[in-house]
């Protein structure tokens, strides 16, 4: 898909009518089919690399190496289910001006956990989908922690 | 960010490897079934047991 088509969808997603919060639950319903797509290339990747060892010892450096990238999975994760639930709690709560601010924190405390798991895909050579530079610039504004660049 | 700075930057993350995000983001669904997607999306978690699993697995080969 290129960048016309994602403003195509983008400009369905933010038309006439669309919610605030509605368009949070489209994008993280995105972010969890990028993630889901992720998963298993991750544990292709770790099951590759063990397959390749011919003892206990690579093995063991195997899971070392791939920590970060299994570790930072599961943050990007939990990040992920805590954004769909404050949708859900801010729209229980009808409070969908006070709080479109802290969705989107939320959702670039996905952003930074995901960044993150990118970056230890690079250590050990394994390729996931990046997120586009301009979007680490503005997530490193946004997220909690401030270091998602 | 702005929600059309956020879906910009996770449609152009998600389409690199995934034709479902049209689906999902096939837009006239209301709030409550956009939600419930969001929901059934989230991924599972990776478990400590999955990775032992293949670890135990490759440990047993090359014993």
């Amino acid at each position: 898909m290129n960048r016309f088509l994602s403003l195509v969808v983008i400009a369905a997603l933010t038309g006439c009518g669309a919610s605030a919060l509605s368009t949070h639950a489209r994008a993280a319903s995105v972010a969890g089919v990028t993630l889901g797509t992720v998963r298993p290339v991750i544990l292709q990747h770790f099951e590759q690399s063990l397959g390749g060892c011919q003892d206990a010892a690579c093995i063991s450096r195997q899971v070392e190496q791939h920590q970060a990238v299994l570790f930072s999975y599961n943050a990007s994760r939990a990040a992920l289910s805590t954004w769909v639930e404050a949708i859900a709690l801010a729209h229980a709560a009808d409070s969908q001006g006070v709080t479109t601010d802290a969705l989107g924190r939320a959702a670039a405390g996905f952003l930074a956990a995901y960044v993150d798991m990118v970056d230890a895909g690079h250590i050990i050579e394994l390729e996931l989908p990046a997120v586009p530079p301009e979007v680490r610039i503005i997530v490193s504004g946004l997220a909690p922690r401030g270091d998602a660049t | 960010m702005s929600p059309e700075q956020l879906a910009l930057a996770l449609i152009e993350m998600a389409a690199r490897i995934a034709p479902e995000v049209i689906r999902a983001l096939s837009g006239t669904d209301d709030f409550d079934t956009a939600l419930a997607r969001a929901r059934a999306n989230v991924p599972a978690a990776i478990t400590r047991d999955e990775i032992d699993d293949m670890v135990n697995r490759h440990l047993d080969r090359v014993k």
